[in-house]
């Protein structure tokens, strides 16, 4: 198709000009800002319902015009302002979910005083037999009141007098009820042992248990100092435990090797060739007596020392693990606590630029909205009034649920407990908003209607000299106001604007179109006319490249367009919009 | 207020059907803007809408809603067509000039140029010239058809809520949108013919043209740094705009 095509009448119903520059003077940079903003306006005015609106109040205004002006320009060109208010009650609500978690977070991380933690590691030392190393030692060495494992040498001497034994047979005999008191001995280790492991395992569950207490009380940072207490009361028993087994290493070897040479002179006193009864050998056999008795003691006790202290570093492992759990906690409360406050910095901090400023303006400040918190919610701004956390604390439940947390279902359940409480403010619309600030007096609707009006200037800078009316628009402008519900609207009936319920709760959007605008009325029309010609005149770029088109000739008289400003607009006359082509020369 | 990471789901946009068109880079920018808008403020581009933007280079920008984060580019090959691709002005001058048997629309395209001279090769741009925007136009004309055609069926054939169904249909209306600069060389030229394809695609598929509302959206030279061509164009471009509406005419 290279003719050009008459059977579809005039391309455009409305020609749109659009610049930085407006008619009020103030100025965007360049097409980085004016191609965003347009966007904001033919979303309005495509995927709202200002789409019918803007439709009707157009078809209004030309069919009041004429097709052309009386310089034969045509009148479909106008000019669009547009500013989008911002606020959104859901966020708002979030705002203050955020700013509210961060400081109870922070108020659930205090520490208890030294003295209590002190008192409740005491408590559970007794209620263990874990106060101290001798308390334990006692605890594992004796059974029902009496000593665990008997003397050596009485066991002995009880032996010996029951039964009489042939004086060559005593070193066998003797030999023989080492080993099995040794083995018995080894018994009483293990048992005494295995009482230390009930007794530690009962102090590290009271510790579990006493911690959850403190968490719930106080908060992760309290309840893992008592951990700490008790890892260090575990310390500290078992560098006296340690101590105490260093200091029979020694003695021992030494009593085992002085028992060994007490049985071989019992061995050799025997061995001589002598009648008559023990009593004979009684000083080697005292001797012997005397100094295995020791021996094993000091065995017993070295063993016991060394099981123990096993025992104490498996406590300690335990213990270590319910630190780490707790510190855990204390780590996932300050990452959510630092996640909220930078979650409500953000909010805080608006990325202002030129087009923010029109498409995304925010209807309330931080101040407003900080006063709206107190007043809604009965607290300074940074604080949360008791009975706020008393309803998330019931919420939440116990806090030492979330020591196997991670942060993010901390958070959830935190956010989730908040949510609810802020629920009148997330309901809230922009026109509740603005509302609310009429009642405060930080706004009215008039003023609110005053400030858009003056925020939304034409986006096209006009020649106002070669203006109809010198800009004056009254008939061929319209404004349009987009509100969430326009029956409720506190804008309802203010200014001469239509307005228009969205169903947007989130935004009230002022547009305004002004038509049969020649183009010829821009404010550089005349560079762009003395530009053309220039290039013109040069002859090398095509100017007119559409064939078939019923181009002027090139006297610039009559060229076309409006050369001296006259009045653009006509009034009168019917017309037919759709401009199928008329019954007249062309 | 800052918007939070997520796209805002909203249910209160228009139930009508619009084609959006962007012609050239200031008119590819805009729609890719609005198409973001979509992402951020209803969490998907609106059922009764589609974009379309035509430009010589070869891909679209990717642009970000300021304060949501929501990035978007236009889908290349659906919503984005690079014209004039492997279009050589210069050698389609030379075979002019030899008689060669040229497409009758390029060449009454290139009768138009002073001297017959082409010598800038699309590869950087039009740097401004319109005559290379139309012969990138035509070189493409058959992609852009189709690319209108397919757009347009998508619409044709979506019910939008509060259409009855089963009604016999009377020619579904559209809200066409184009979106173009009148300084630069290749929104400028187009605007007018793209706006004349539209309306055969939409009389090819039954739609009723006549009903349908045309909306140009015009960026003018100030948006750019000032040059003696783009104020050229300008005067230009309005001229050709004044002349198709006036003599209801499309080129």
């Amino acid at each position: 198709m290279t003719n050009p095509d008459d059977r579809y009448g005039k391309p455009f119903d409305l020609l749109i000009l659009a610049g930085p520059q407006t008619e009020s003077g103030r100025s965007l940079h360049d097409i980085s800002d004016v191609a965003p903003i347009m966007a904001e306006a033919v979303l309005v005015l495509a995927n709202t319902p200002l789409r019918d609106s803007a439709a009707g109040l157009a078809n209004n205004v030309f069919r009041r015009l004429e097709e052309v002006t009386e310089q034969g320009e045509p009148t479909a060109w106008g000019s669009l302002g547009i500013v989008t208010w911002v606020i959104s009650g859901k966020e708002v609500a979030e705002y203050f979910a955020h700013s509210c978690a961060a400081t109870l977070l922070d108020r659930w991380q205090s520490e208890a005083p030294e003295a209590e933690v002190e008192a409740r590691l005491k408590s559970m030392g007794h209620a263990t037999h874990m106060g101290d190393v001798d308390e334990l030692m006692r605890l594992v060495q004796s059974v029902e009141g009496r000593p665990r494992l008997a003397d050596y040498g009485k066991e002995v001497a009880r032996s010996l007098k029951t039964a009489k034994v042939k004086t060559k047979l005593l070193p066998d005999k003797l030999r023989a009820f080492e080993e099995t008191f040794e083995i018995r001995m080894h018994g009483a280790v293990r048992e005494a042992v295995q009482a230390a492991k009930d007794a530690t395992r009962e102090y590290v569950g009271a510790a579990g248990r006493e911690a959850r207490i403190v968490v719930d009380e106080r908060g992760p940072v309290a309840g893992d100092a008592l951990i700490a207490g008790a890892l260090t009361h575990i310390g500290a028993m078992q560098a006296t435990l340690d101590g105490q087994r260093e200091s029979l290493r020694d003695p021992l070897s030494q009593t085992e090797s002085e028992t060994g040479s007490a049985f071989q002179a019992l061995e050799a006193a025997i061995s001589r060739p002598r009648f008559g009864f023990l009593r004979r050998f009684r000083k080697p056999l005292a001797g012997y007596v005397s100094a295995a008795t020791k021996a094993f003691r000091l065995r017993y006790a070295y063993d016991l020392t060394e099981g123990v202290l096993a025992v104490l570093a498996g406590a300690q492992r335990d213990l270590h693990a319910l630190h780490l759990q707790l510190q855990t906690m204390v780590d996932n409360f300050k990452l959510v606590g630092e996640r909220c406050s930078r979650w409500t910095e953000a909010f805080e901090s608006q990325e202002v630029t030129p087009v923010t400023e029109i498409v995304r303006r925010s209807l309330c400040s931080t101040d407003q909205l900080r006063r709206l918190y107190r007043q809604t919610y009965g607290g300074d701004w940074g604080t949360v009034p008791p009975e706020m956390d008393a309803s998330v604390r019931q919420a939440v439940g116990r806090l030492s649920r979330w020591i196997d947390r991670d942060k993010v279902e901390i958070f959830d359940e935190l956010n989730g407990a908040l949510a609810p409480l802020f629920e009148p403010t997330a309901r809230m619309t922009a026109d509740d908003f603005l509302r609310w600030l009429s009642e405060t007096g930080d706004s009215s609707p008039e003023f609110f209607m005053r400030d858009s009006a003056a925020l939304a200037p034409a986006l096209c800078r006009y020649d106002r000299a070669r203006l109809p009316d010198a800009g004056a628009f009254e008939d061929t402008a319209f404004r349009i106001v987009g509100v969430p519900d326009r029956e409720s609207s506190t804008l309802a009936g203010v200014g001469d604007v239509v307005l228009v319920s969205t169903g947007d709760a989130d935004r009230i959007v002022y547009l305004s179109l002004k038509l049969g605008i020649a183009a010829s009325t821009l404010w550089h029309h005349e560079r762009y006319l003395s530009a053309a010609e220039e290039v013109r005149r040069r002859g090398r770029v095509a100017q007119r490249i559409y064939s078939g088109f019923p181009y002027p000739s090139l006297d610039p008289q009559q060229d076309g367009h409006s050369q001296n400003g006259r009045r653009a607009v006509r009034r009168g006359g019917s017309l037919d919009k759709k401009g199928r082509r008329q019954a007249h020369e062309r | 207020m800052v918007a939070l990471d997520r796209p805002q789901p909203q249910s209160s946009h228009s139930g009508g059907r619009t084609l959006v068109i962007g012609a050239g880079g200031s008119g590819v920018l805009a729609v890719s803007h609005l198409k973001a808008l979509h992402l951020s403020r209803f969490g998907r581009v609106a059922p009764g809408t589609r974009f379309l933007a035509f430009d010589v280079v070869e891909t679209p920008p990717v642009v970000t809603v300021p304060g949501s984060g929501v990035t978007s580019r236009l889908e290349p090959g659906l919503e984005y067509h690079q014209i004039g691709r492997d279009c050589d002005p210069t050698r389609l001058a030379h075979l002019s000039r030899a008689g060669g048997d040229l497409n009758p629309d390029i060449q009454k395209v290139l009768d138009h140029q002073p001297d017959g001279r082409f010598t800038k090769s699309l590869q950087s741009g039009t740097e401004g010239e319109r005559i290379y925007g139309l012969l990138a136009f035509y070189w493409s004309l058959g992609e852009i058809r189709r690319a209108l055609l397919s757009t347009l069926r998508t619409l044709n054939d979506l019910r939008v809520p509060g259409e009855l169904r089963g009604s016999v249909s009377t020619g579904i209306s559209v809200q066409v949108i184009i979106l173009n600069s009148i300084a630069g060389g290749v929104g400028s030229s187009i605007a007018l013919p793209l706006c004349g394809e539209t309306k055969r695609a939409m009389d090819r598929l039954g739609m009723d043209v006549n009903q349908s509302t045309f909306i140009a959206v015009c960026f003018t030279p100030d948006c750019f740094p000032e040059t003696l061509l783009r104020f050229a164009n300008a005067h230009q471009t309005i001229n050709d705009f004044n002349i198709a509406q006036r003599e209801a005419l499309i080129p």
